[in-house]
């Protein structure tokens, strides 16, 4: 049998490609999602340049360029060029460099951006293949390699990290720093002459103490959530603007809320991730026990649902609750961190259950364990356990 | 049946099918047998094919396939029809007359005429239901007849408003049900219209016949109705021509067994021609050339000038395919299994996917999540019957 043709093959048509279904123009790149989260990092990256100065832009830098470089010498020596992961190294570093301290010396931000591609990402495969975020992960080793540098005197009183004080916003220096006699919020208290920054510990640290139940907060008779948030946490206000020490992107949440709204919008992050965490962190910071000061010698006692506390009429237990979303490193893990696609359950289910525990975990680290970096090891801790809660949640099957 | 040199007129039977799974084939038009030769379709390579060069001057009468069958035929004699006239169920791609012999071992409670063709440019179903409606309602009716289902149901877009108002005026007075559903992308599946419509999910695998529900598209409801009327056997097919490079897109009456070169070449190009799918933008298969021919199944042609190359990158694990299945699968978990070669993926039941696509549209990685979905239903399909045998 010889073949049929129905036409002349040599009629000068172009050679047709095959291909398979659909034949559509694909879904917008990941590369594409990648690129989305480093134009939103800058909005929590301007807000900390602000508030640290402008040399907080070399640890940034001097992280993501660490991370970039590391992944071309990767690069080269598997000989495999890919854009995407160069755009997701550059992405890991940002985002690495919104969680260090603005005075760190400049081998921390080169160490934790080299560890963070070279172990957290390109040991596992690179992209779609690790287990931990990366920038978490160069967080976190950064944390235990050099705690001396990055924080000085973990148990002890007296932790003091500097922010830029009224009328020195970003070009002010942060070595020129003393401490408030009396500190009454950043926009209220001018800075002595020749001090262009002021030093004082993390609100994160004085929820830590309050939970401790310090003898130094409790203001004689009065309440301790009260004398707290009346002697020692700064304004909420300044807390929400990111008017206090910490992490160059940790600060503004403000910032955070307004890049997690649009990466929302543009669907490069899950709504459940971000709800999720926060509810479940104001869930745990309502329920989970402060302890009250010994009134003589003792131990004290544990007050349970600190949120319903409503001393001498004014709200206290609620505004404290609302001091604990907006310190530390909870609204940088919920908004740009914990959405990271790779390490977190892959249905709408999974992410919940994740988001809840992961905002959960965060607190309790934060109020009886680590008063730095909690939001991170509970990230971590809780990526441990996708495939776990993968497993559990997989999407039922129609019919079945 | 027939040799080369020989005339042969309309409808005439020229190939008799060896089996009850094939068809027979006759002549679409007037004319001599040139060659009997192989050509390729969209699916198969070197099918058997006549070529018959046509004789515009030669005045054949059409020949019939027999005398009108009553207007509410017994069963065995649709079927004997059905079966001569070599009509195809392209919901399914199983002869008519087989699907309809199967109704009698298991009883068939609904039919199901379908118009709604949600992957675009598809417009042929509708348009031939738009034009003849009280022959498809006609038609439909006499199959829910013969085997003896409870209800008819007739299935349109519902952006086809002037559709529905003709077709609600054509409905009053007779048995069938008029549903007007969103055409949203996979609605046409024979598994979700009976889960729209009749709340049924169908255990994975398991075909809609089975389940008792017989899902007809309008093209096959009107090759039946003509084939009992008029004895005229299947040998044209309306197409869907689209695509950015065609001149002229529409809807066309073909000639079953027509080159895509002479389909190409009657509605026209306009730019560089890249890709060419027989099928729709979502499930077509791209075809290496033109000597390709039209069959009874193929939907649409499509002329494209356009192509896309996205170059895999790893999973993301973003949950987009998870959140588009319509049926509930995880297609990135069918990708890491095929590529990881598991044997035992029945926890991931293949076999429900009605490879609509979808979750190759949207995966960011661009990964070939539907190839893998089909490979592992093939794989569980070739598995299930042999399961069957051993005990």
């Amino acid at each position: 049998m010889s073949r049929v043709h129905h036409t002349d093959p040599s009629q000068g048509l172009a050679r047709l490609e095959v291909g398979s279904a659909p034949h559509l123009a694909p879904a917008a790149s990941y590369t594409e999602s990648v690129w989305t989260y480093i134009a939103v990092a800058c909005l929590p990256l301007g807000a900390g340049l602000a508030v640290y100065g402008l040399g907080a832009a070399r640890v940034v830098g001097l992280s993501t360029v660490a991370a970039v470089l590391t992944q071309r010498l990767i690069g080269a020596a598997q000989r495999q060029p890919g854009r995407a992961e160069f755009a997701h190294s550059a992405m890991v570093g940002l985002l690495l460099g919104l969680t260090l301290p603005a005075a760190s010396p400049w081998y921390i931000p080169v160490a934790a951006g080299a560890i963070a591609v070279a172990i957290g990402k390109a040991a596992f495969g690179g992209i779609g293949h690790y287990f931990w975020h990366p920038a978490a992960l160069g967080r976190v080793a950064v944390q235990v390699l050099f705690p001396e540098k990055l924080s000085p005197g973990l148990w002890a009183h007296g932790v003091n990290w500097p922010f830029l004080s009224r009328g020195h916003l970003l070009t002010g220096d942060l070595t020129r720093a003393c401490t408030a006699d009396h500190y009454i919020g950043w926009q209220e208290t001018p800075a002595p002459p020749g001090c262009e920054a002021w030093l004082a510990p993390r609100p994160e640290q004085i929820l830590r103490w309050l939970a401790d139940g310090r003898t130094e907060l409790a203001g004689g008779a009065d309440h301790p959530l009260l004398a707290a948030i009346r002697d020692a946490l700064p304004p909420w206000r300044d807390t929400a603007l990111g008017l206090t020490g910490g992490g160059i992107g940790e600060g503004c949440a403000i910032a955070l809320l307004v890049a997690a709204i649009y990466l929302m919008y543009r669907r490069h992050l899950r709504w459940q991730i971000v709800v999720g965490v926060l509810a479940a962190a104001a869930a745990a910071a309502a329920i989970l026990p402060v302890r009250i000061p010994p009134a003589g010698s003792g131990d004290g006692s544990w007050l349970w649902l600190p949120a319903l506390a409503w001393p001498e009429g004014l709200p206290a237990g609620p505004i404290y609750v609302l001091y604990h979303l907006t310190c530390g490193d909870l609204m940088l893990v919920a908004c740009l961190l914990a959405g990271e696609t790779v390490t977190t359950p892959i249905t709408p289910r999974g992410q919940i259950i994740f988001a809840l525990a992961l905002g959960a975990l965060t607190v309790f680290l934060r109020m009886y364990a680590l008063p730095i970096c909690a939001g991170y090891w509970a990230l971590l801790a809780m990526n441990t356990i996708v495939p776990v809660i993968d497993r559990r949640t997989q999407p039922r099957v129609l019919g079945t | 049946v027939v040799e080369a040199g020989q005339p042969v007129a309309p409808n005439q039977l020229i190939a008799r099918n060896q089996d009850q799974d094939g068809l027979p084939a006759h002549a679409p038009v007037a004319g001599t047998v040139v060659e009997i030769g192989q050509v390729d379709t969209a699916d198969a390579c070197d099918s058997p094919a006549i070529t018959i060069a046509p004789d515009p001057v030669r005045r054949a009468e059409p020949q019939s396939l027999g005398p009108p069958l009553p207007d509410r035929p017994g069963l065995d004699e649709l079927i004997d029809r059905l079966s001569a006239a070599g009509v195809i169920n392209t919901v399914g791609n199983e002869p008519l007359g087989r699907q309809l012999a199967r109704a009698r071992r298991r009883p068939v409670d609904h039919v199901i005429v379908n118009s709604i063709e949600s992957q675009p440019p598809l417009l042929a179903q509708q348009r031939q239901l738009a034009e003849q409606p009280t022959d498809a309602l006609g038609a439909a009716e006499m199959i829910r007849h013969a085997i003896g289902a409870k209800r008819l149901w007739l299935t349109v877009s519902d952006t086809a408003r002037d559709l529905v108002r003709t077709l609600q005026q054509c409905c009053r007075g007779c048995p069938a049900r008029l549903v007007a559903l969103a055409p949203k992308y996979p609605q046409e599946s024979p598994v979700l219209l009976a889960h729209t419509l009749l709340g049924l999910a169908l255990p994975p695998g398991q075909d809609v016949l089975e389940a008792g529900v017989l899902v007809l598209d309008v093209d096959t409801a009107l090759a039946a109705g003509r084939a009992a009327r008029t004895g005229q056997p299947y040998t044209h097919r309306v197409l869907t021509v689209g695509g950015d490079a065609a001149e002229r897109p529409g809807c066309y009456l073909v000639a079953v067994g027509t080159s895509l070169a002479d389909v190409c070449e009657h509605v026209g190009l306009r730019g560089p021609l890249r890709r060419v799918v027989v099928g729709g933008v979502m499930t077509g298969l791209a075809v290496p050339d033109l000597s390709t021919v039209v069959t009874r199944t193929t939907p649409a042609v499509l002329f494209l000038s356009q192509s896309w190359h996205g170059g895999p990158i790893a999973c993301v694990r973003c949950g987009a395919c998870i959140d588009h299945c319509p049926v509930g699968l995880a297609p990135a978990s069918l990708l890491s299994a095929f590529e990881l070669d598991q044997s035992d993926v029945s926890e991931l039941y293949p076999e429900a996917c009605i490879e609509c696509g979808v979750c190759s549209l949207v995966c960011p990685s661009h990964l070939p999540l539907l190839l893998a979905a089909q490979r592992l239903k093939a794989r569980a399909g070739e598995r299930r019957p042999a399961e069957a045998a051993s005990p």
